[in-house]
């Protein structure tokens, strides 16, 4: 049997019933990523030698008594855009000033150090969180774990498939376009974009200011519950933070979705170019949401070209304020995919910006009208499973117009809505697919509660990567 | 993710002229921008150029933003603080 349990709740209980120890438990994290991440391309940074050491002592702090609760002793890593004092942040990029966060804990890095987590290291991501990976610079390629020959999704490319294939329980990921949700999708396992404001985001680098959210990627609901539970929170290094309450995440076992509204998009969801499996998985899973009680009715997402187009060039604008005098003095040094995102900020005028956020406004009325008649908005993540690194969509110039055809994230982003993505099943290929739910602003726990009792009567979660199952036997 | 307005747009890009005339005002925005790409950096950002004023110029369109404000915050009191201060810089609390 393996040392590494599936999931952080399984490994917690390990961990109190003297079965398991952190420091085994992280070493034997280490060692599958010291065999397996030279194909993988999970870490940009390991930090074996800090991560055993908070794993003795969470192992000693555990047997004297002293719990800091369901993250102690579990092996996490980070996203190599969030500052941890433990090593530089890179960004994945030539670019980013070394200097910056130097010796410093991101307010989310801290809290979950202050919960016990073992950091084990950054994981990679795209440059600064947009574009596609560059084999021509110096940064490991990152490969996703259900098969090397495709994309893990990004940009939280390393969180993804460093939780698929066991190197961490759990991580952080970055949100502004979907990037959170679709690596978590491609890598066949769970994640949260939280409410805009939930988490702080100071200490990470920007992609785009009014867009991005940092939330937890782990293989369950219940996973990602606790870790928002350490996160979450007012911290008044991040202005657009809000200061409310933190409810408690985690969902109650056996919970029936009894009174649940689910409103069904199926309108914007199911081009021609989906792959054959996404729909039939799809219908077998709000199926099972009906069968745990939930009522589904059918709706049609208001404003979803707009605010598909609104997260685009608010991203765009606010990326190229950020990266203007870079781009402008080291446009070489940036990855080709990056460069070409971020220049598109140039065509988006002032005036084109303040009407994004207008319409933005807009649909965000249009948007709570609809949560009047539902409590949870579900789709599919994307329409294929993950794509191969030489086909189209991957290769050449970068085309996020034709990448993001199949990929439906984006329209979340501006509406600050929290959204939880989970496993639904997998393509023909073998590859995961994945149901999208929103819930409204804040409602963080009615949407992993929803997660969690589809986990409850299904087993998606749980499949591992044949190359895990390799290591294992 | 701009599919749907891409799709709209096929009919748009299909003369050499056209292009010619996209790729010269990508040029010149690059250039205001001080921005210095490759001559096929160009001419793929001129192909993407028609897609991303599409997305601006279907903005215009929605009647419902008439008399809508920004979703712009702004507070005039700094309220925030700097992020993982320096400790030394803290030393005013004690």
């Amino acid at each position: 049997m393996s040392t590494i349990p599936l999931s952080m709740a399984e490994a917690a209980e390990l961990l109190r019933n003297g079965s398991l120890t952190s420091v085994s438990l992280t070493e034997a994290a280490l060692a599958r990523a010291e065999a397996h991440d030279k194909l993988l391309g999970v870490y940009l940074a390991r930090f074996d030698e800090s991560a055993l050491a908070a794993a003795k002592q969470a192992d000693e702090e555990l047997a004297s008594g002293r719990d800091r609760g369901p993250l102690h002793g579990i092996p996490i890593g980070v996203k190599d855009i969030i500052a941890a004092a433990d090593g530089p942040t890179t960004a994945q990029s030539l670019i980013l000033d070394r200097a910056w966060g130097a010796g410093k804990d991101a307010p989310v890095v801290a809290r979950l150090k202050a919960a016990g987590a073992v950091l084990t290291g950054k994981l990679t991501t795209m440059e600064f969180a947009i574009g596609l990976p560059d084999q021509t610079k110096p940064f490991p390629l990152p490969r996703n774990p259900w098969d090397p020959t495709t994309w893990p999704g990004g940009s939280s490319s390393g969180t993804g498939a460093g939780v698929a294939a066991g190197f961490v329980l759990g991580g952080l990921g970055t949100d502004t376009g979907g990037s959170i949700r679709i690596p978590a999708a491609f890598c066949g396992i769970t994640g949260l974009m939280p409410t805009f404001g939930r988490v702080p985001k100071s200490g990470c680098a920007p992609l785009g200011y009014s867009l991005d959210h940092i939330g937890p990627m782990a293989r369950t609901a219940r996973d990602c519950a606790d870790m928002l539970g350490v996160i979450a929170g007012y911290d008044p290094s991040d202005p657009d933070c809000v200061d409310v309450p933190v409810d408690a995440y985690v969902p109650r076992p056996g919970a029936s979705l009894e009174g649940l509204r689910i409103g069904v998009d199926r309108v914007h969801h199911f081009p021609e170019s989906a792959d054959s499996a996404v729909g039939p998985a799809f219908d077998a899973a709000i199926a099972q949401l009906e069968g745990c009680g939930a009522t589904v009715v059918e709706i049609e997402l208001p404003y979803f070209r707009e605010m598909v187009a609104i997260d685009m060039l608010t991203m765009f604008s606010e990326a190229l304020a950020y990266h203007m005098n870079d781009l402008r003095q080291r446009w070489d040094d940036y990855f080709a995919a990056t460069r070409a995102m971020v220049a598109r900020g140039a065509f988006v005028s002032g005036a084109d910006f303040v009407q994004a956020q207008r319409v933005r406004r807009v649909a965000l009325r249009a948007l709570a009208g609809l949560y009047r008649s539902v409590d949870i908005v579900a789709t599919p993540t994307a329409g294929t499973g993950a794509p191969a690194y030489d086909s189209p969509e991957l290769s050449g110039q970068m085309d996020p117009e034709r990448l993001f055809g199949t990929i439906f994230t984006p329209y979340w982003d501006p509406t600050g809505y929290p959204v939880v993505v989970a496993p639904m099943g997998f393509t023909a290929d073998g590859l995961p697919i994945s149901i999208q739910l929103a819930a409204r602003p804040f409602e963080e726990a009615t949407a992993l509660a929803t997660a969690n009792a589809y986990q409850e009567v299904t087993d998606w979660h749980r499949r591992v990567p044949p190359l895990v199952v390799e290591v294992d036997s | 993710m701009a599919l749907l307005v891409s799709e709209s747009l096929q009919g748009e890009l299909v003369t050499d002229n056209d292009q010619n005339l996209k790729v010269g005002t990508v040029r010149a925005l690059l250039d205001a921008a001080g921005l210095l790409p490759s001559p096929d950096e160009v001419s793929a950002l001129g192909k993407a150029y028609p897609l991303v004023r599409a997305m601006c110029d279907d903005l215009y369109a929605v009647a419902e933003a008439r008399y809508e404000i920004p979703a712009l915050h702004f507070e005039p009191r700094p309220l925030f603080t700097p992020w993982a201060p320096d400790p030394e810089a803290m030393n005013f609390h004690d």
